[in-house]
C-alpha cells in the first residue's frame, strides 16, 4: 500500500474515531454502526504495520531508537484501549448485538469500562498522531506534489543498526 | 500476497486473544457488582459492610457505616 493510500486510511480512522467519540450527536444507532466500521479499519491498519510491529518488538531490548520502543508502547497501548472500547461497546450495546439476535446483559462495570477507555483510546490516539506528525507531514507534501512515495515510512523502518540507519528511516532524511 | 494474509491471520489473532482478555477481565469484575446488587436488593441490605462487603450476621456494619467494626449483632 502506498503511503498517500495509508494516509488516506489513517485520516478517515481519525475522523471516524473523533465522531464516535461523541454518541450523542449521532444517536446510539449511528453509533454503534460506525464503531463496528472504526474497528475493521483498525483492524486493516495493523495489518498494514504489522512488519513494523514484528521487527520492533524484536528488537526492543537491542539497539533500537528510544522513539521507536515509545512508539510501540504507546501504539500497543492504544491496541488494548481500542479492543477494550468494542469489547464493552459489543456488551453494552442496544443496537448491533440486537440486530444479530444476540442479547446483551450490561451492569455498571462494562459502561464504567467503556466510558474509561473511549476516552483513554482517543487520548493515545492524538498522542499517536504526534508521534508520526513528521511522517504525516511529508506524506501530504508529497502526495500534494503528485509523488506517490515508497513503500517504507520513516516509522516503517526505525531501526538503527550500528549507527547506520536503514534506507527510509528518519534519520536518513 | 501470501505475507499480507499471514499478517492479517496474525494481527485477527492477537485482536481475538486481546479481546478474549478483555471479556474474561471485565466479567470478572462484573461478578462482584451483580453480587452486591443482589445483595442491596434483600431485606438484610442494611447489615451489608460498605467497606468490605461482609453480610456475615456476626458483624455489626451497617450500610451506614463506613468502617468494618466486626463487632457481634446487638
Amino acid at each position: 500500500m502506498s503511503n498517500t493510500k495509508r494516509l488516506g486510511l489513517d485520516a478517515a480512522l481519525l475522523v471516524l474515531l473523533v465522531i464516535a467519540f461523541v454518541p450523542k450527536a449521532t444517536g446510539i444507532a449511528i453509533h454503534e454502526w460506525l464503531s463496528l466500521a472504526l474497528a475493521g479499519g483498525l483492524l486493516v491498519h495493523m495489518v498494514v504495520n504489522w512488519e513494523w510491529v514484528l521487527k520492533v518488538s524484536a528488537r526492543f531490548f537491542d539497539r533500537l531508537r528510544t522513539a521507536s520502543r515509545i512508539n510501540l508502547l504507546i501504539d500497543a497501548s492504544t491496541f488494548l484501549s481500542a479492543v477494550t472500547v468494542m469489547v464493552s461497546g459489543l456488551a453494552i450495546s442496544q443496537v448491533v448485538l440486537a440486530a444479530s439476535g444476540a442479547a446483551t446483559a450490561p451492569g455498571t462495570t462494562w459502561y464504567m469500562l467503556h466510558s474509561l477507555s473511549a476516552r483513554t483510546t482517543m487520548l493515545l490516539s492524538l498522542v499517536h498522531v504526534a508521534l508520526h506528525w513528521r511522517w504525516i507531514v511529508s506524506t501530504t507534501r508529497r502526495a500534494w506534489n503528485g509523488s506517490p512515495g515508497s513503500f517504507s515510512t520513516p516509522e516503517m523502518v526505525p531501526i538503527r543498526i550500528d549507527g547506520a540507519s536503514l534506507p527510509g528511516s528518519a534519520e536518513e532524511r | 500476497m501470501y505475507r499480507t494474509l499471514k499478517n492479517t491471520l496474525a494481527v485477527l489473532g492477537v485482536t481475538l486473544l486481546a479481546a478474549g482478555m478483555v471479556y474474561v477481565g471485565g466479567s470478572a469484575m462484573e461478578v462482584p457488582s451483580a453480587l452486591a446488587e443482589s445483595v442491596a436488593s434483600t431485606d438484610d441490605a442494611a447489615l451489608v459492610c460498605p467497606a468490605t462487603g461482609c453480610t456475615a450476621a456476626s458483624c455489626h456494619a451497617t450500610s451506614g457505616s463506613a468502617t468494618h467494626g466486626g463487632r457481634t449483632r446487638s
